[in-house]
């Protein structure tokens, strides 16, 4: 019997199991949500020096094969991302697990022959015709919780009955995780969309703006930034955020080109995983008269370090304060807390003067 | 807690309280007891901050630890290093390796003057390096916290910087008058008393054990009474 299970990100674990439940025909074991032992689990058993998406994922893995999981399945790349894979795969042997370690992604690199070859590894009979198909409606899910979660970004700060967004939010997925085709799903998403836009807020016109951009899973997932997006909406500022999985999926290989020729007196080549989009992203946000723009990577992120000689530079010529935050495991809360207060002081006082 | 009517955090106060004396500041410069930071300001707006992020050396902490060390008082620190007339180099990039290497110079015999004066133009080297980078830093500017009282930080950075720096003689005292004007300028009155001695305040930590988080939580009573918790991930306290 196979138990299938998956490195965290976010809310996405709604579409991946998903995909996981009807394409491949696997029981899911919901990996437990990420908590402080996540992360002690990963640091743990992790490279000293790896950056620290890498100690959540272990984390995860280890918790959902102690939950019963005997099948891993892991996918990623652009940077070191794309190796984690293997050295996750010999960890999770020195340690003895006896598992299924279906890697879709080696190298940096994939091919729809391996990812089919993978995936016999789990299922050898599965079927391509109905992969295919749920594979679609999986990739329209993401497409449509990303537009509702744009829209959650830029309204929950300002919301009349607290929590009623994330309440929303959360029946939401439910209903996303139960649906019975594509159909479903988009009279679903067409539903949730309305109820959004009903909910009441209270938005002023000069309310501060504040773009986050960086390295992709620390923004992506809420744990590992410390909760910064809703630490944000509690001082009602409005958050622009470019980074979600399809962005990433789809996207990216368009609109890097675009990136590099928008913002070409600062960068030339890309700079490996999200760096180039994060300059021209940059300037996006000071040409369209952001208040601010908050700047966060994990540690040892090596092409956001690069990136972010270039952002400053960037951010002084327009005269738009940054605020860089590196996220490690042992990265103290109240160091956070006080340096984003300060942040929040520093645009109210320059948007009132 | 005390009945206060704005809460507010260190940058600001700082900043605000370094404006009512120099209107017209660019930079401050602020190293304390465990934090150093950089305030920058345009026409009396705080335009941007940055703020030591890993490691305490190059702090005040830093430097009491190694007067005592040297056996001297943090006081006459200063003026000793004003005295010197061929600092030492310190690699001060790390506290525990500044230590190591502090012993190493103090048995080689180097006169205390000298080793005093280097440990002060570490800490101006490694504030620039790490807080300072990549920040525009103008006139006029600033220097304040504790560190501004000795005398030899406030030499080198005048040497390093070659720029006038102005060091307030009640530079340690600026984040509380900026916490006061900031209170001052608030419209909620609160009455305030000074009785803390009689307060009795209690500080009970507990493990909350409902999920694998295991945040520790703080609870706070004044006499005897609960008037805050916090510490939880989730925010149930």
């Amino acid at each position: 019997m196979i138990k299938g299970s998956y490195p965290l990100m976010g809310d996405y674990k709604v579409p991946i199991e998903y995909l996981l439940r009807h394409a491949l025909k696997v029981k899911v074991i919901s990996p437990p949500p990420i908590t402080t032992k996540t992360i002690e689990i990963g640091s743990k058993y992790s490279p000293e020096f790896v950056c620290t998406p890498f100690k959540y994922t272990l984390g995860t893995m280890i918790e959902s094969i102690e939950k019963g999981a005997n099948t891993i399945i892991q996918f990623g790349g652009g940077c070191r991302y794309g190796y984690y894979g293997e050295v996750q795969k010999q960890i999770l042997q020195d340690l003895n697990y006896d598992v299924i370690f279906a890697n879709l992604i080696t190298k940096g690199k994939t091919s729809i022959k391996r990812i089919i070859k993978e995936i016999k590894k789990i299922n050898p009979k599965f079927s391509k015709l109905k992969a295919i198909y749920y594979t679609f409606i999986t990739i329209k899910m993401v497409e449509y919780m990303d537009t509702i979660d744009d829209y959650i970004r830029e309204n929950i700060g300002f919301e009349e009955n607290s929590g009623s967004f994330e309440e929303l939010k959360f029946s939401c997925l439910k209903e996303f995780s139960n649906i019975k085709g594509y159909f479903d799903l988009r009279k679903k998403y067409r539903y949730y969309s309305k109820e959004f836009e009903k909910l009441k807020i209270h938005k002023p016109d000069n309310c501060l703006k504040v773009g986050i951009i960086g390295e992709l899973y620390t923004i992506m997932e809420p744990f590992s930034n410390y909760f910064l997006e809703k630490t944000l909406a509690k001082n009602h500022i409005e958050i622009k955020r470019f980074t979600n999985v399809h962005y990433l999926l789809f996207e990216k290989s368009k609109k890097v080109p675009k990136y590099l020729k928008y913002a070409k007196e600062y960068i030339k080549y890309p700079m490996g995983a999200d760096a180039a989009d994060n300059i021209a992203r940059t300037k996006y946000l000071c040409e369209e008269n952001y208040d601010g723009i908050i700047h966060i990577k994990s540690s040892f992120c090596t092409p956001e370090i690069g990136a972010m000689p270039i952002i400053s530079k960037i951010a002084n010529n327009y005269n738009v304060p940054v605020l860089f935050f590196s996220f490690d495991a042992a990265t103290s809360e109240v160091g956070i807390k006080t340096r984003l207060e300060a942040f929040y002081d520093m645009l109210e006082m320059r948007k009132t003067k | 807690m005390l009945n206060a009517n704005a809460v507010k955090n260190e940058i600001t106060a700082h900043a605000i309280g370094t404006l009512a004396f120099y209107p017209n500041v660019k930079t401050i410069l602020e190293i304390g007891g465990q934090d150093s930071k950089i305030i920058q300001i345009k026409n009396g707006i705080i335009t941007n901050y940055a703020m030591n992020t890993l490691c305490a050396a190059g702090t005040g902490a830093f430097l009491s630890s190694q007067a005592k060390r040297l056996g001297l008082e943090v006081s006459e620190f200063g003026r000793l290093a004003l005295k010197s007339k061929n600092p030492v180099k310190i690699a001060a990039r790390c506290t525990v390796f500044a230590e190591s290497d502090l012993v190493h110079k103090a048995q080689l015999g180097y006169k205390t003057e000298d080793i005093v004066a280097g440990l002060c133009k570490s800490v101006v080297v490694n504030y620039l390096n790490n807080v300072g980078k990549g920040k525009k830093i103008e006139e006029p500017i600033v220097f304040q916290g504790g560190v501004s009282k000795n005398e030899g930080v406030l030499k080198y950075f005048k040497e390093v910087l070659n720029k006038e720096v102005i060091a307030l003689e009640n530079g340690h005292l600026m984040g509380a008058v900026g916490a006061a004007i900031i209170s001052r300028k608030n419209k909620i009155g609160k009455t305030y008393s000074l009785e803390i001695d009689n307060l009795k305040f209690e500080t009970i930590a507990k493990e909350c054990n409902r999920c694998s988080n295991n945040c520790e939580l703080l609870k706070i009573y004044r006499n005897k009474k609960l008037v805050d918790s916090w510490g939880s991930k989730c925010g149930r306290y």
